[in-house]
């Protein structure tokens, strides 16, 4: 059975961790039918119990490639690219993708947040970028037009200012359900509903709510076309 | 008193609590009662200069202060006031 307009599209995502392998199991869910994965990590046993792609036979093997053969066993045209992406790759990685494609950011990288949504906007794509931590997820699906990360968060956090899920902890079940949101975000973009797009999604695990914040294009933002220029879209970005 | 919605990363600095109430008319009164309340908090959620960090938002009632009044925005006891800033985990 089609899952709907996420069967036309490739779907590229990044990171194949706690948030990919739940939102690739999403888009399995949802039909994806063409998923190229990127991940430069291995697989370690620690990683087992919330990265559910995986088992005790995939340790030490490249999460991209197993996720990847897991996916082709299911039917679905999976592509691996073992590889790590820095912030400053990014415009040139999405540039080499289908126009059509719609990426999904799910490293624990803050910097490569902001870089997919800057090449994004750019190149005028359609992303979804997700985080999690503790007891709460992140997600905003982004399209042309509609309002970005950076018109909720104008910057990356610092380094020393950002906890990581080794730091604070991240529940199994709160990246699942964050990826598994994920990817109902890229695939409501697929079949072209806006009305989710430009919203910081937080997903409240330990209250049971999901809260839609904001959502309007902030003036200033990289984002907004400059008064004098209403054909190209340029966005100068400073990380 | 509004209730105000710590984030995963601040909880160290409210015992834990994911939410609290605060008075203040506005958000700079809260934030200034917050940290009186939880001292240490507002330099994650401020800079120096007293403005919002830039990889923090604050959201009375769901909206975004930056299109409401800053720090100047009013504040009801009845009002939820998220501290949301960006997080980065997904590994």
């Amino acid at each position: 059975m089609s899952g709907g307009a996420i069967d036309q599209v490739p779907v590229a995502v990044l990171g194949a961790g706690g948030l990919g392998c739940p939102a690739l199991l999403g888009l399995r869910m949802a039909g994806a039918r063409r998923i190229t994965i990127v991940d430069h990590d291995r697989v370690e046993v620690s990683n087992l119990h919330r990265q559910v792609l995986y088992d005790v036979g995939d340790v030490g093997a490249p999460k991209a490639e197993v996720a990847a053969a897991r996916l082709r066993a299911l039917g679905i045209d999976a592509t691996a690219e073992v590889r790590r992406l820095a912030p400053v790759e990014l415009d040139a990685w999405m540039a080499a993708l289908p126009p059509e494609a719609i990426v999904i950011e799910c490293t624990d990288v803050p910097a490569l947040k902001f870089a997919c949504n800057d090449a994004a906007v750019r190149q005028r794509r359609r992303a979804v970028i997700g985080a999690a931590l503790g007891l709460r997820g992140h997600a905003i699906a982004i399209t042309p037009g509609s309002a970005c990360y950076r018109c909720v968060f104008e910057a990356p956090p610092p380094d020393d200012l950002v906890p990581t899920c080794a730091q604070a902890g991240v529940l199994g079940t709160a990246v699942g359900v964050t990826g598994a949101f994920l990817a109902h975000l890229a695939s409501a973009l697929a079949e072209g509903q806006r009305e989710l797009a430009g919203r910081l999604f937080e997903l409240a695990l330990g209250s049971g709510i999901i809260r839609a914040l904001g959502g309007r294009p902030r003036a200033g933002c990289p984002c907004r076309p400059a008064p004098h220029d209403s054909v190209s879209h340029h966005a100068t970005v400073v990380v | 008193m509004a209730t105000v919605r710590i984030p995963t990363p601040l909880r160290k600095f409210t015992q834990g609590k994911e939410e609290v109430s605060v008075a203040g008319g506005n958000v700079r009164d809260l934030l200034a009662n917050l940290e009186t309340a939880y001292p240490g908090i507002k330099e994650r959620i401020c800079d120096d200069a007293g403005a919002v960090r830039r990889f923090v938002n604050v959201f009375v009632a769901d909206e975004d202060i930056r299109f409401l009044e800053n720090l100047d925005t009013a504040v009801k006891d009845s009002d939820e006031v998220s501290i949301v800033p960006a997080i980065a985990g997904g590994r």
